[in-house]
C-alpha cells in the first residue's frame, strides 16, 4: 500500500494492518451502524487493497462509525478498525471528499467550530450552527429541547473557558497545511 | 595419519542450483580462497551434495594428498553427515571436516549480491580457519535395549504401540487417564467416511489390552527420564486406584452401589454425572474402576462408607493403595500426548457458559453419541429436539488474540456435526466460516454432500451470539449475528442450539513431558520435530520420536499413518541393535581439574561423576550429549567439548572478524 | 481522598449526574478538585479532524493536572474518558506527537512532562463506598448499562463485551441486579441526535432487553448514555424505564434524598419505582 504514491491514505500509522486482514467480517457483523453503511469495515479495507481509494475517499462507512470499539476488540487479527475509521475521516475532511448529502460531517464541523470558539461545547449552540444546514434535523429536536428545558436541562448561553484565545490558538497552531505534500 | 604432516586444505564452494549461485559469486569466492594459507585447492560446483561432487573430494584427497575439507553450501543440518562420509570414503577421518552455511546464513538472507559474495568469503574464510585445528575423534558403538516407550494412550499412542508390538519388541503403553482411547473414543462417527468410530476403536483397545507384548499402564505418568538413545532408564508413577487391577473383575457391582452419585462425568464432557468410584465408560480398557479420591467418601471426606468394599465379591477395593513406581529400561520412545480443545469462556461474545444451549464441539460429540448422557440423541437442556442449529467456525483458532494458527479438523468435523444433525433432527443447519478448509482425501467430496444435503453456509465469522429478543416469537432461542460477507448484510439468525467449533492446543502437561524428555516445543506449544520434512517424525533428542496431535492439529488419517511411521523409526533403531555414539563430548582434563564439582551440578544429562580416589571429575562417555554446560561452568578451564576447543572457535571468529 | 475531577461538557446539563456526584462524594469524604479552566476533550469528533489537534485538546489538561499536582485525572463520562485514555495512550506510544505537542501546549503556556492515569469516577466509588447494610434497596431490580466506552478498547477494568463490575458494585451497596445481555450495546451515541430515526432502534434494543430480564430501572455511568436511553422513551409507549446515574442509586444506599440527587430531572420519572413500599 505505501509504496503506491497515489494513496492518499498512505501516511495513516497502522495503515499496513490491514495487509493481515482476512475479511472475516467480524467487524462489520459487530458494527451497529453497518446498516448505514456504504460498505462496512471489512469491504472498506478489500477496496483499500485493491486501490479503489476514490471509492474509500467518498465513502460514508467512516462518517457512521460511532467509535463502539466492538469491531476492535474482536478483530481476530487485531486490526485497529476503529482507530483506522478516525484516520480515514482525517484524511477525507482534508481532502474535502465527504459525501455531499451526508449530515455527519456537517455536525462534526459545527461540534469542532464551537470548540474552537468556545473551549467548550454547548449542545443548543451545536444544534443551531448544524441546524442552518439541515434546519428540519433541529426543529424535530425542538419537543425535547422543550422538555429539558422545563427540567432546567438546557443551557442556552454558551459554555466558555476563561480565554477562548488561547483554544483558538491551539486550533492554529494545530493547522495541517491544506494541499498535499 | 596425517596428523602431524602440513595442513592441506581443500575448499568446495556449492550453487546449490539456483541457491545460492545467482546471489553468490561462488567463482570469485573460490579465487579468494584458492589464496589464503594452507589451501591446496578451491573448487566450486553446482551440487556438491550429488555423487560427482563427493567423488571430487575423494578424489581430490587421493591425488592431491589434502587432509582437511570445507564445504561450503547449505545448513549442516542438511548435508554434514553426507560430506563426513566423503571424508570418510577417502580414508580421512571424518573430523578433519568443516561446513559453511552459506544458503541459510548468506544467499537466502542477503538482499545485495555483492555484500553476499563478501559475507561468503568470510564465512568460508573462517572455516578454513577452524578446520586447521580440526583433530580426529572417534565414535564408539552401544548396545540398545530392545523396548519401546509410549507415552499417551490416544489413537496415535494405541497405533504405535501395536506396530512397535508387532515387530517383536517390547512395549510399555503409559496413559494417564484411567482408560486409553483418547478423544476418539468420544466420538460416534469419524469423517469423512462417517464410520463408526467405536466399531473401529474398541477393538483396537481390546488388542493393545491383549497383546503379549504390551504392557499398559492407566492411571500412571512418566516421574523421570535418564539416559541415552537405545539406554533410557524411566521411572512410571502408577497413581493408586484403590481397586486391586489383578483381583477386580469389571462387573461393576461397586459403581452401582457407591453413593457419591453427583460428580460431573469428565468423558461426557460434564454432560452426565459419574459415581466417585466409576471407570469412565463402559467400553474402557482395562475395564477396572478407579476411586476418585476427592469425592470419594472415605478417602476425600473421612466419612464412613466402604459401600464399594462391602459389595465386591473379589475384595478388590483397597483404600491402602499407594502409589506404585515402576522403573523400565527403554531403547526408543515414542511421544502421543495429543491435544485437548480450546476452552472457549474468554470469547465472551459467544456466551459460553452464560448461555445453556451454547456447546463446544467436544460437548456435541458426546450429546451424538450412543452411549452419551441422551443415548445419542441430540436434545436441548429442556429435553427438546432443536429446529434451527448454527454451527461457528473458527472458535479460538486462526486468531491472534487466542490461537494465530488454523486447527486444521474442526471445519471438517462442523460439517459432519451438520449431516448428522440434518440426518437425526432434520434441523435447519447454518454453519459459518471464513474459508471452508477440506484439503484430504474425500474431503472436499465430503463438503459437496453436506451442501446437497440442505446445509446453509453462511461465509462470515461470528460476531456475536445473544439471548436478546428481537421478534417476540423468537422468545427463548439465540439470536446468531454475523457479516453474510459475500452478500454484505448483517444477518441474524434466531436459533436453539450452537455448537462452537473449537480449535486445538497442546494437551495440559505437555510442557513438564517437554522437560522431562528435553523436546522442545513451538510458539504454540506443540512439539518441535526435528525437521518439518526430512524428519517430520524424529526430535533433537535421539531416540524420542512424536506421534498424532502432540506435534500440531491432525485429523485421525494423519495421526495413523505418523504413528505408524514413528513406530517405524523406533523399530529401525532397535533392529539394528547398536547405536553410535557422538564424537562431540565433553572431556575433562584431569591434570587442570580442581575437584570443584561445579561441572557436575550443571550437567543435565548427569553424564558427569566425581573420582574419589582422584579427586577429580569423569565424564561418562555414553551420557554426555556435548552440550557444553560444563565447559562454561568449569572455573579451572579443565572441561571442554571436543570439536568446540577454544582453539577451534576463537581461530573461526578471528578470521570472520578480519 | 483528594480526586482531580474533569467533568466535561454534559455534565453541568444531564439529569442530575452533578447534584449526585457532588452529594455523594460530600458525604464520602471525597473532595472533588474541578480543572480549572477545563476545555472539551474532543469527543469522537476530534479525531476524525486531526490527530495532533485531538491529542493536545485532551493532553491541555494533562499539563494542568501536573500543576495541581495530582497523578490521576477523574472523569465521569464515558466519552470523555475513551477520549483522553485515547491521547494517553497515542502520547505514551508515540514520541514524536509528544514532541509536537508539548510544543503546541509551551506555545499556550502549558509544561506537559507526564501522561497522568486517566480513571473513571465508578472505580473511585467503588473503593469509597461502604457496603450496604439495609435491605430498603434489596427490592429495587436494577439493570446496569456500562455503553460501548468505558471496557473497550482497553478492558482494563473488565471483560470488553460482558463486565461485570457495577453488577458488583451495586449488589455491594443493597440493590437488587438483573443480569442481561445489552450491557455494552451501543445506544448510537452522538448519531442519536441526527439520526433519530435509525438509531431510536438501538436504544430501543437495550432498554427492551432490560426490562424482559425484569428490571424496573437503568442506571448508566455516562451523561450521553443517560440522555439516549432516557430520550429515547420520550416517543414511545414500551415499559418506560428511569435511566439514573450509578452516582444516583449511590445516594440512594447512602441515604441521601432523592431531590438532593437530581432524580427529579430525569425524563421518564423515577419517582413511582422510587416511593413503592
Ligand atoms: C470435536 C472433534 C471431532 C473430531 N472428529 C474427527 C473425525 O471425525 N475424523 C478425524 O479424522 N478426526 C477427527 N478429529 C481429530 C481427532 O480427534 C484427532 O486426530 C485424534 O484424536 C488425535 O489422536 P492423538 O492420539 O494424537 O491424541 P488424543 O486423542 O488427544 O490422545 C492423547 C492421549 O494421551 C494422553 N496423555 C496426554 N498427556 C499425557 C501424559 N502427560 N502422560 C500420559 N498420557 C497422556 C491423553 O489422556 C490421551 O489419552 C476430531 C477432533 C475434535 C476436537
Ligand atoms: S474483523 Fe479484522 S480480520 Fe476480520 S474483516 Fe474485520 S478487520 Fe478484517
Ligand atoms: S467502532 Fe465504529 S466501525 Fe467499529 S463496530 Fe463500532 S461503530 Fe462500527
Ligand atoms: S467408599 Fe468411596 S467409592 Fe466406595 S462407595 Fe463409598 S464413596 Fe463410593
Ligand atoms: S479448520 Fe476450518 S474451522 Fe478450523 S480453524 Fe481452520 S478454517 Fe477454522
Amino acid at each position: 500500500m505505501s509504496q503506491n504514491d497515489t494513496n492518499p491514505f498512505s501516511a495513516i500509522a497502522h495503515l499496513e494492518s490491514i495487509k493481515q486482514c482476512i475479511q472475516c467480517g467480524t467487524c462489520s457483523g459487530s458494527c451497529p451502524l453497518a446498516d448505514l453503511m456504504d460498505h462496512a469495515p471489512r469491504e472498506l479495507f478489500a477496496l483499500l487493497r485493491e486501490g479503489a481509494f476514490d471509492e474509500v475517499l467518498h465513502s460514508n462507512t467512516p462518517w457512521f462509525c460511532v467509535s463502539c470499539y466492538a469491531c476492535m476488540v474482536r478483530c481476530p487479527r487485531e486490526i485497529p478498525v476503529t482507530d483506522l475509521m478516525y484516520a480515514f475521516k482525517e484524511v477525507i475532511t482534508k481532502q474535502g471528499t465527504a459525501p455531499k448529502n451526508l449530515k455527519m460531517p456537517d455536525m462534526y464541523q459545527a461540534f469542532s467550530h464551537n470548540i474552537k470558539e468556545t473551549g467548550k461545547v454547548t449542545e443548543s449552540q451545536v444544534m443551531a450552527r448544524y441546524g442552518m444546514k439541515h434546519p428540519l434535523d433541529a426543529l424535530k429536536n425542538i419537543p425535547l429541547a422543550i422538555k429539558m428545558q422545563m427540567r432546567g436541562r438546557l443551557e442556552l448561553k454558551a459554555q466558555k473557558v476563561a480565554d477562548p484565545k488561547s483554544i483558538t490558538r491551539l486550533f492554529e497552531l494545530t493547522e495541517i497545511p491544506k494541499d498535499k505534500p | 595419519m596425517t596428523t602431524q604432516n602440513k595442513p592441506k586444505i581443500g575448499v568446495y564452494i556449492c550453487h546449490c542450483g539456483m541457491n545460492i549461485a545467482p546471489k553468490v559469486d561462488v567463482e570469485e569466492v573460490a579465487r579468494y580462497i584458492q589464496e589464503l594459507d594452507h589451501v591446496t585447492v578451491a573448487r566450486d560446483y553446482k551440487f556438491m551434495c550429488s555423487n560427482p561432487g563427493q567423488d571430487m573430494i575423494i578424489n581430490d584427497i587421493k591425488e592431491l594428498g589434502l587432509n582437511r575439507v570445507v564445504v561450503a553450501s547449505c545448513s549442516p543440518r542438511m548435508h554434514e553427515k553426507t560430506f563426513r562420509n566423503a571424508v570418510r570414503t577417502a580414508g580421512l577421518n571424518p573430523y578433519y571436516f568443516q561446513m559453511a552455511n552459506i544458503r541459510e546464513q548468506v544467499s537466502w538472507v542477503t538482499k545485495d549480491s555483492q555484500e553476499a559474495t563478501e559475507k561468503a568469503k568470510s564465512m568460508v574464510a573462517a572455516a578454513v580457519a577452524r578446520v586447521f585445528f580440526h583433530q580426529p575423534l572417534d565414535t564408539r558403538e552401544v548396545t540398545v535395549a530392545k523396548s519401546v516407550l509410549v507415552i499417551g494412550g490416544g489413537i496415535a499412542g494405541m497405533q504405535a504401540a501395536l506396530t512397535s508390538a508387532n515387530a517383536g519388541y517390547q512395549v510399555s503403553l503409559v496413559e494417564r487417564e484411567p482408560s486409553i482411547g483418547g478423544h476418539m473414543a468420544k466420538f460416534d462417527k469419524t469423517f469423512p467416511t462417517l464410520d463408526c468410530a467405536a466399531c473401529i476403536m474398541t477393538p483396537k483397545m481390546v488388542d493393545v489390552l491383549q497383546h503379549p507384548g504390551i504392557t499398559l499402564y492407566t492411571w500412571s505418568e512418566v516421574e523421570k527420564v535418564e539416559g541415552f538413545i537405545g539406554n533410557f532408564e524411566v521411572t512410571v508413577k502408577k497413581k493408586p486406584r484403590y481397586v486391586d487391577e489383578k483381583k477386580c473383575t469389571g462387573c461393576g457391582t461397586c459403581m452401582q452401589k457407591c453413593p457419591t452419585k453427583k460428580i460431573l462425568s469428565e468423558f461426557n464432557e460434564g454432560l452426565s454425572f459419574r459415581t466417585a468410584i466409576y471407570t469412565p465408560f463402559p467400553q474402557a480398557v482395562p475395564n477396572v474402576p478407579v476411586i476418585d479420591a476427592t469425592h470419594c467418601r472415605v478417602l476425600g471426606q473421612n466419612k464412613k462408607c466402604g459401600v464399594c468394599a462391602k459389595f465386591c465379591e473379589t475384595k478388590a477395593i483397597d483404600f491402602d493403595q499407594k502409589p506404585e513406581f515402576v522403573t523400565l529400561k527403554i531403547g526408543a520412545i515414542i511421544t502421543a500426548t495429543g491435544f485437548q480443545a480450546v476452552n472457549p469462556t474468554s470469547l465472551e461474545q459467544y456466551g459460553y457458559g452464560r448461555f445453556p444451549e451454547v456447546y463446544t464441539s467436544m460437548e456435541f460429540e458426546r450429546l451424538n453419541n450412543a452411549t452419551g448422557p441422551t443415548s445419542g440423541k441430540v436434545l436441548m437442556k429442556n429435553g427438546m429436539v432443536p429446529k434451527r442449529v448454527a454451527i461457528i467456525h473458527c472458535v479460538g483458532s486462526r486468531d491472534t488474540r487466542h490461537k494465530k494458527y488454523c486447527s486444521r479438523v474442526c471445519c471438517m468435523y462442523s460439517m459432519k456435526f451438520a449431516h448428522l444433525l440434518r440426518e437425526k433432527t432434520g434441523a435447519e443447519v447454518w454453519e459459518f466460516y471464513i474459508d471452508i478448509r477440506s484439503p484430504g482425501k474425500l474431503y472436499e467430496e465430503f463438503y459437496n454432500r453436506v451442501q446437497e444435503e440442505g446445509v446453509r453456509f453462511i461465509r462470515g465469522r461470528v460476531a456475536e451470539i445473544t439471548d436478546m429478543v428481537e421478534d417476540p416469537g423468537d422468545e427463548g432461542r439465540l439470536t446468531v449475528i454475523a457479516e453474510s460477507t459475500l452478500t454484505r448484510r448483517t444477518v441474524r439468525v434466531p436459533v436453539d442450539m450452537v455448537v462452537l467449533s473449537v480449535g486445538l492446543e497442546p494437551a495440559r502437561g505437555s510442557e513438564d513431558i517437554g522437560r522431562l524428555l528435553g523436546l522442545s516445543r513451538d510458539g504454540d506449544g506443540w512439539f518441535n520435530e526435528l525437521h518439518a520434512k526430512l524428519a517430520p517424525l524424529a526430535t533433537p533428542i535421539n531416540g524420542i520420536f512424536l506421534a498424532g496431535c502432540c506435534q500440531g492439529p491432525k485429523d485421525i488419517p494423519d495421526t495413523v499413518a505418523q504413528a505408524m511411521g514413528a513406530a517405524g523409526e523406533a523399530i529401525a533403531l532397535l533392529a539394528k541393535g547398536i547405536v553410535t555414539t557422538q564424537a562431540e563430548i565433553s572431556r575433562i582434563d584431569p591434570d587442570l581439574c580442581s575437584g570443584c564439582k561445579s561441572c557436575i551440578e550443571s550437567c543435565t544429562y548427569s553424564a558427569i561423576r566425581f573420582d574419589e580416589a582422584r579427586k577429580v571429575a569423569v565424564v561418562n562417555e555414553a551420557l554426555c550429549m556435548g552440550c557444553g554446560s560444563c565447559a562454561a561452568a568449569c572455573p579451572s578451564s579443565a572441561a571442554g567439548v571436543k570439536h568446540f576447543t577454544d582453539k577451534q572457535v576463537m581461530g573461526e571468529i578471528e578470521a570472520l572478524l578480519m | 481522598m483528594k480526586i482531580c475531577f474533569y467533568p466535561g461538557c454534559s455534565f453541568a446539563t444531564s439529569a442530575g449526574y452533578k447534584e449526585s456526584t457532588e452529594a455523594v462524594c460530600r458525604k464520602l469524604n471525597i473532595e472533588l478538585n474541578e480543572i480549572p479552566d477545563w476545555n472539551c476533550c474532543g469527543a469522537t469528533v476530534m479525531f476524525g479532524e486531526n490527530k495532533l489537534r485531538a491529542t493536545t485538546l485532551a493532553a491541555r489538561h494533562f499539563a494542568l493536572v501536573q500543576t495541581m499536582g495530582f497523578e490521576d485525572l477523574v472523569t465521569g463520562c464515558n466519552a470523555c474518558y475513551a477520549t483522553l485514555r485515547k491521547a494517553a495512550r497515542l502520547l505514551d506510544r508515540d514520541r514524536e506527537l509528544f514532541q509536537k505537542t508539548q510544543e503546541v501546549l509551551h506555545n499556550l503556556g502549558l509544561e506537559l512532562d507526564r501522561i497522568p492515569k486517566v480513571r473513571h469516577l465508578l472505580e473511585v466509588l467503588m473503593e469509597a463506598m461502604p457496603d450496604s447494610t439495609s435491605d430498603k434497596y434489596k427490592t429495587l431490580s436494577v439493570g446496569a448499562y456500562y455503553g460501548c466506552q468505558l471496557t473497550r478498547p482497553d478492558q482494563e477494568l473488565d471483560k470488553g463485551w460482558y463486565p461485570e463490575i457495577l453488577e458488583h458494585f451495586l449488589a455491594r451497596i443493597g440493590f437488587s441486579v438483573k443480569e442481561h445481555s445489552a450491557r455494552t450495546q451501543c445506544c448510537g451515541a452522538s448519531h442519536a441526535v441526527i439520526y433519530k430515526n435509525e438509531c431510536q432502534g438501538l436504544s430501543h434494543r437495550i432498554i427492551r432487553e432490560i426490562a424482559n430480564k425484569g428490571a424496573q430501572v437503568i442506571t448508566t455511568v455516562c451523561p450521553l448514555c443517560q440522555f439516549n436511553l432516557d430520550q429515547a422513551q420520550t416517543q414511545n409507549n414500551e415499559p418506560r424505564l428511569p435511566v439514573t446515574y450509578f452516582t444516583q442509586l449511590a445516594g440512594l444506599a447512602l441515604g441521601l434524598a432523592p431531590a438532593e440527587l437530581g432524580l427529579n430531572k430525569l425524563l421518564v420519572s423515577a419517582d413511582k419505582v422510587l416511593t413503592r413500599p
